[in-house]
């Protein structure tokens, strides 16, 4: 254990956050051009459209650095547009960084507004005024997962670059970048199993290397799937077998649990409620039925509903799904 | 925490109910306050003797029993027992079969399918085993008897103006009654049928039924006030609380003979303190006539007469945001059957949607599709009627949040600092937790470094580490530490939250 606590000193995936756009793997095309702009000390506004994991964030800290240098920290500003999504954000935070005068002489600054898709729509209409009113002193680079969850006068202010999933052997070259680094060892199968687990979303490769690290110096499939397996929470996967049991209360018990001890919000049980929903052994009607009042449980969240309240008669319907396939 | 009057008195005393109420939450450990028992259950009387008031009625039920004791059915083989809520009907019948040693067979009359199992129960022989309505095993003993109690038998004919779909000109109903009707002729076994309102149980071809059973009335005004205040008396010494006499008779003369109502009222003040002073008594001024929210609950559970509830909840006077969460805590509990919990909590969830719409639209005009929803509609969504306890429990989840949130608040306190680390939502960092926790707690060395990193706060490292965190160089933290700090937050949190939560209770 002494020997693995001098090992790690740092989250590994800011540890190994490529420095530069040399480093990206993957997305030839994109570093390419965004190599060009560097060059240039020239943006467009842009808009990186993709999945988890891709590099999004990666590129735009990336590019931000080539472009100011040692001044980079004071003309880049990032925001997380999933903690703050509504129109004063948009007013306020954003507005007044766009405004003020970039540091150094590059000209403008860079403002990354991530998972900007979460951004209301109201929010994505005032944006769209401050892209062209300050575009002058300053550049936005947004991302999202898909670019069509952008309004189109935004997308079309915006160079669009699409980032794919990242193929097995980008995600082997660089878990083996930061093994031979960590000096530790990973077996074949065990990089076979860190390209399952991903699933092309290279943050999710880098955790769980980190966390098998944290047990096992010598990193093979089994060490990777155990401490993925017992990473990953469960509650819910649990909370779901026991409304399908018909023990109502005791699965209303569980849901309270998540919402307190585990502070999930409504939203967030809804997700994972429907990640697990393929999982479960129930007929495919019903799980289309489950799925369709998942649908409307989601969107009467977002409507203001109590989030208990639409969960329980959720989890009745889950309940009532059990009954019929007892009998 | 049944028998609590609280959101009623809101309304009338809000300065005064926050204060008993921070002092509940300084003295009793809060989880464990809605858990406490009711006291109109737990003193339920045992006896016939300890039943208050109304002395010849109980004679006169005595009198009945014991001849179906001496061998051959009296014939009058079923007793009405009339009289307003809380007069202790209920309490008679349980005390005398207690009395008596006769099992009792609960079973609510307002639906067909209980008048068929009422008259399978009762025609049967006495030497004839049967399981009583919740399924649990009524041998006839030798000689024992079973007491069939019809609690609620005046909403057999309720159901008459009912919207119920199904019961097309009453049909069920008239089924319903001769059911019961024909039962009482052929019973074996001792019937109770308890009404609150004679008329309703007789009117439009009751007779026949009203011949066949002995009426005994319970007279709310033969309840003296004196013997109220004896039993609350004797309720507060065994609960160990010192209430000043004053307050007694103020509960035992409020009440009207509804001695249930006072008990609740004594629970309430008493709820949390040694002393009751009269200091007490501004607060006590609310109930005259108003139902309580068991009532309400009681009749949505238990009935399906939905004009009945829309009356009831109108009259409640209570806040329908606070109302749907009475009935959601209690929901569950009262349907146990799944098809009908479910249907129920589909419409509860729509009542639900109009609330919100109301308050994000701020149009309150829609609370009254809510309200109609949360009560009539959960009431007709049941196929069954069920029989249970009214153990109904404080709606606890709105509470407990607030409890809880300096640790959720610790969490996504951690969360955003993460997030904001790695280039993530504190969302995303949120679904990373389990993987850093568990990198942490294998490295608490690392641990140390990345709160530096991060700035993270002493408790926020011992909501990421639990007991493994011990490696701070001055070493203080030991686990119960921890707890204690937190408890101590939880009732800061509270304090301050309590004004925001009297607005929802």
């Amino acid at each position: 254990m002494i020997l693995l606590l001098s090992l790690m000193n740092d989250i590994w995936v800011e540890k190994y956050r490529p420095k530069n756009l040399a480093e990206v793997v993957g997305h030839h095309e994109i570093v390419e051009r965004l190599t060009a702009y560097a060059k240039a000390k020239n943006i467009p506004h842009l808009l990186f459209a993709g999945p988890a994991g891709t590099g999004k964030t990666t590129c735009a800290i990336a590019i931000a650095k080539e472009i100011f240098g040692e001044t980079w920290k004071q003309n880049f500003q990032e925001l997380n547009a999933s903690d703050e999504r509504g129109i004063n954000v948009v007013r306020g935070k954003i507005k007044d960084f766009a405004r003020t005068a970039p540091l150094g002489d590059v000209g403008f600054k860079i403002i990354f507004l991530d998972e900007a898709d979460a951004l209301t729509a109201d929010a994505q209409a005032a944006l769209r005024r401050t892209l062209e009113k300050y575009s002058h002193i300053c550049r936005f680079i947004l991302s999202a997962n898909y670019s069509s969850r952008i309004i189109e006068p935004i997308q079309s202010r915006c160079a669009v670059f699409r980032f794919k999933p990242l193929n097995e052997e980008d995600v082997k070259t660089y878990i083996k970048r930061i093994t031979e680094n960590e000096n530790i060892e990973i077996t074949s199968d065990g990089l076979d199993a860190i390209t399952f687990i991903a699933r092309g979303d290279l943050r999710k490769a880098v955790n769980a290397l980190q966390v098998a690290a944290s047990v096992s110096k010598k990193i093979d499939a089994e060490t990777l799937y155990m401490t993925t397996a017992t990473a990953k929470p469960e509650e819910v996967k649990d909370l779901l077998s026991t409304a399908l049991k018909g023990d109502f209360l005791t699965a209303r018990r569980k849901l309270d649990d998540l919402f307190i001890t585990y502070g999930l919000s409504g939203e967030d049980i809804i997700n994972q409620l429907h990640q697990t929903i393929y999982d479960i052994a129930i007929p495919e009607e019903k799980r289309m039925m489950l799925i369709e009042k998942m649908g409307e449980t989601d969107f009467r969240l977002i409507e203001g509903a109590n989030e208990r309240i639409q969960l329980e008669a959720l989890l009745a319907q889950f309940a009532l799904v059990g009954k019929t396939l007892r009998f | 925490m049944p028998g609590w009057a609280i959101p009623a008195v809101l309304k009338q005393n809000k300065k005064a109910v926050k204060n008993l109420m921070l002092e509940q939450t300084l003295k009793i450990s809060k989880p464990f306050l809605y858990q406490m028992e009711d006291w109109t259950e737990k003193y339920r009387p045992r006896t016939l003797e300890e039943v208050v008031g109304n002395r010849e009625a109980k004679t006169l039920l005595r009198s009945w029993a014991s001849q179906w004791n001496l061998g051959t059915p009296p014939k009058k083989r079923a007793v009405i027992l009339a009289g307003k809520p809380g007069v202790g009907k209920t309490s008679s019948a349980l005390a005398l079969a207690n009395e008596y040693n006769w099992t009792v067979i609960e079973l609510n009359a307002s639906d067909v399918r209980s008048a068929d199992k009422i008259k399978k129960v009762a025609t049967f022989g006495a030497l004839n085993e049967t399981f009583t309505d919740d399924g649990r095993f009524a041998p006839a003993k030798k000689g024992g008897r079973k007491l069939i109690i019809l609690d609620e038998a005046d909403n057999l004919y309720e159901r008459r103006s009912s919207t119920d779909s199904s019961d097309v000109n009453g049909m069920l109903d008239r089924g319903g009654k001769k059911a019961i009707v024909d039962t009482v002729k052929e019973t074996k076994q001792p019937i109770i049928l308890i009404v609150n309102d004679l008329y309703e149980l007789t009117r439009g071809g009751g007779e026949t039924l009203r011949d066949l059973c002995l009426t005994i009335r319970f007279n709310e005004k033969l309840v003296s006030t004196n013997d109220i205040v004896a039993l609350l008396r004797r309720i507060c010494g065994s609960e160990g609380v010192y209430v000043e006499n004053e307050v007694l008779v103020t509960l035992a003369e409020r009440c009207k003979g509804d001695v249930r109502s006072a008990v609740r009222d004594l629970q309430a003040v008493c709820l949390g303190r040694k002393r009751v002073d009269r200091s007490v008594l501004p607060l006590l001024s609310y109930r005259d006539r108003e139902q309580t929210i068991f009532d309400v609950l009681n009749t949505v559970f238990k009935t399906k007469n939905t004009q009945y509830i829309s009356r009831l909840l109108s009259q409640s006077g209570e806040d329908p945001k606070s109302l749907i969460q009475w009935v959601d805590e209690n929901l569950p509990r009262a349907y146990l059957d799944v098809v009908d919990l479910a249907k129920a909590y589909e419409i509860l969830a729509s009542a639900d949607v109009f609330l919100g719409r109301a308050s994000r639209y701020r149009a309150y005009v829609l609370w009254r599709y809510a309200v109609d929803l949360m009560g009539g509609g959960v009431a007709s969504a049941k196929k069954r009627v069920y029989i249970s306890t009214s153990r109904y429990q404080f709606p606890s989840w709105l509470k407990e949040m607030k409890t809880s949130k300096s640790l959720r608040d610790i969490r996504s306190s951690i969360a955003g600092k993460i997030g904001c680390y790695c280039h993530v939502s504190s969302k995303k960092a949120n679904q990373m937790f389990n993987e850093l926790q568990m990198i942490f707690q294998s490295n608490p060395e690392f641990a140390l470094t990345f709160k530096e990193m991060l700035g993270l706060t002493e408790d926020e490292m011992k909501y990421l580490l639990g007991d493994k965190y011990k490696y701070k160089p001055t070493g203080v933290s030991k686990k119960e530490d921890v707890i204690e700090e937190y408890d101590v937050s939880h009732d800061e949190t509270e304090k301050k939250e309590q004004t925001e939560q009297l607005t929802l209770f």
